[in-house]
This record gives structure tokens, sequence and C-alpha cells, in this order.
């Protein structure tokens, strides 16, 4: 039986199990870590109780001595201690000391919100079993008591999706559209002024400098593919607040949107917000793709639009939607 | 044990030597004073 004692003793003391399968050894081993480091619990209750030591200490000086010690300022002389040096040195130390060692337990609080704002596995499982070394774990697993977190902290976590929520809700659709239609005009390659990598400007290119057209031409492709990506944006919003059905116009504050009769095509009509005169029109569907090269970013002036009688872009109409 | 972990590990070793440090100061403090009770003439020093 001793001997059995000691040849077990033996196993944990280096971590191998002889004659057991290889997920034996490493359960073994991953018990044995548990059992080697304690919790985050652990180390942030015994941080908590150095903590609360040193504050007692430092109280005592302030009542033995008669002057107030700032818990915020490590870096403060006390005029009373200019004949103890040495007194003065183990406050700024100790007051540094619990400054940081109180940073530390708030950052990784923090992170650990951070956490739960960003990964969907946390929202699921909820922060006491997820963490970004050892993923999910549960309470019965010994890599689960190694990190578990405090109750404080899940708290903090808990604040932090209420908070996360309500940002999103702050948002709009009709805000969005906004958005991304203030957004639209800016790339209008007609409304931009273009520079090649040597910073000439478009109009004032050399005929023969093929280099710079090229960049130019590049940096042009890239906004209206832009643009075109914000239209579909724009119509996703849309259908999100009220499906649009075909042959049917939908008219928000900045833009209007009508579909077509066989359902397959959408045309916009864009307004930018910060000009309530300046619209751009914008096609989405498969059999219009020709027109939407040729007629998306066409400037429509106000007179122009107005004709798109089906939009019935009229400003009373306008002005009730944006109330 | 991760990296924030660690850290507050560390930071707790450290407040612990301080703690001592700051301990001896005190009583060395707290003696000196209790003598210059005792000597009212070392309180001139002082001064």
């Amino acid at each position: 039986m001793e001997l059995l004692h000691l040849f077990r003793q033996f196993e944990c003391d280096r971590n191998v199990y002889v004659g057991e399968s290889a997920p034996k050894r490493q359960e073994a081993k991953k018990t044995s870590e548990a059992v080697s480091e304690p919790s985050y619990e652990q180390m942030e209750k015994d941080a908590k109780r150095h903590i609360a030591v040193a504050e007692g200490i430092l109280k005592d000086v302030e009542d033995f001595s008669g002057f107030k010690i700032d818990r915020k300022d490590p870096e403060k002389v006390y005029p009373e201690l200019r004949k103890k040096p040495n007194l003065q040195l183990a406050i700024s130390r100790i007051v540094q000391n619990i400054v940081d060692l109180q940073q530390a337990i708030r950052k990784r609080d923090v992170s650990l919100v951070k956490l739960g704002m960003s990964s969907n596995t946390l929202r699921t499982y909820g922060p006491e079993y997820y963490h970004p070394k050892y993923g999910v774990t549960s309470p019965g697993d010994p890599l689960f008591a190694v990190w578990a977190p405090t109750k404080e902290s899940y708290s903090y976590a808990k604040k932090g999706k209420k908070k996360e929520k309500r940002e999103s809700q702050e948002l709009s659709p009709e805000v969005q559209i906004a958005i991304l239609a203030e957004r639209y005009h800016e790339l209008n390659p007609k409304n931009r002024r273009y520079l090649t990598s040597k910073g000439v400007p478009e109009n004032e290119l050399k005929d023969n400098d093929t280099e710079g057209k090229k960049e130019i031409e590049i940096a042009k492709n890239k906004d209206r593919r832009e643009r075109s990506a914000i239209s579909r944006d724009i119509l996703a919003l849309v259908r999100r607040v009220k499906p649009i059905k075909a042959g049917d116009t939908e008219v928000y504050a900045n833009v209007a949107i009508q579909r077509s009769e066989n359902g397959e095509n959408y045309m916009l009509v864009i307004r930018d917000p910060s000009l309530p005169n300046v619209w751009d029109v914008a096609y989405i569907g498969k059999a219009d793709v020709r027109n939407a090269k040729r007629e998306a970013g066409k400037k429509v002036a106000p007179d122009v639009a107005a004709n798109y009688a089906s939009y019935k872009l009229d400003e009373t109409e306008v002005a009730s939607k944006t109330a | 044990m991760d990296e924030d972990t660690q850290k507050i590990a560390d930071l707790t070793k450290a407040l612990d030597q301080s703690i001592h440090q700051l301990k001896k100061a005190y009583n060395e403090y707290k003696e000196d004073a209790d003598h210059e009770k005792e000597d009212p003439e070392a309180l001139l020093d002082d001064l």
C-alpha cells in the first residue's frame, strides 16, 4: 500500500501516468496544473487582502503623525517627513503598488467586458465559461478553476451587454440611410477631385501621362464600387423597415425607392442630406446592369427629379416622413 | 495563467514587500517620536 502511494506521488510530481493512455495522461496534466496554480478568484482575493492590510498601516501612520496621505498621488512629498526619508519612500512605494494593483484588477475585469461585447460564444455561454486562451470551459473543468472570474466582473459584463443593446438601438434605419446617402454623394466621381500619386490633379494631366490616368481611373472605379455597395446597403435597410411590393414605391426622408413591375429591379433616387436639392439615381437589378452603369452617379436636377412622378417626392411628403 | 492574472500575482508580491518596508519605516518613525517626547531638546532640531 505504501509503495503504491509513493508510486502515485511520483506520477503526480512528474505529470506522468505510467501505463495509462495518452488522453488520461493529458487529463492528469490538466488536473495537476489546476492544483498547482491558484485560481484567479483566489489571487484576486489575496491581492485585495494585501491592499486592505496596506491601507490599515497607512491609516495608522496618518493617525499617529496627524497628516493625510494622498492615495492617488504616489509622488507626493510630505513636509512632515523631510527628516524621515525611509518613511517617505515607503509611503510612495506602497501607494504606487496599490494604484497599480487596483488598475490591474480593473483592467482584467474590463478585458472580460470587451470579450463579452465581441464574442458570440461568450453571449451564448456567459463570461464565466469563456476564456480567450482556454476557450469554453465549465465549472467541472480543471482549467475553469484556474481562471474563473469573480461575480463582480460578471456583473460588469452584464452591464456592458445592456449598453451595447442601447447603442445599437440609437441609430434608426432612417438615420443610417441618411448617413449612407451623404456618403453616396461624397463618393460621386463628378464631385471629387482626384490626384495622382505625384500630386497632379486630374484636369492638369498631360496627354502622355498614361500612368497618372491609370491611377485616377483606378481611384474612380474604387469609388464607383463603393457607391454601388452603398446603394445595396440602403436598399437592404429600406427592405428591413418594410418590404416593397412589385410596382410599389417607398419614400423616406432622403431616399425614394421604386420596385419594378416584375419585381426584379429597384430604382433609387438618393438625396444628399447636406444639399437637399441634389439627387442621384441608382439602379439595382439583374436586367438593368447596363442602365445602372450608365445612370448610376448621374446628378439629377430638382426639376428632373420631380419628373419621376411615381416617386411623389414633393417637399410636403418628405417633411411628413422626416417628422 | 494569462498575462493579466500573472501581472496581478506579481504586483501582489511587490505589495507584500512594500508592506514590510512600510511597517519597518513606521516602527522606526514611532520609536524616534517616542524618544523625542522623552528628550524635548531633540524637537528643536526639527525647527
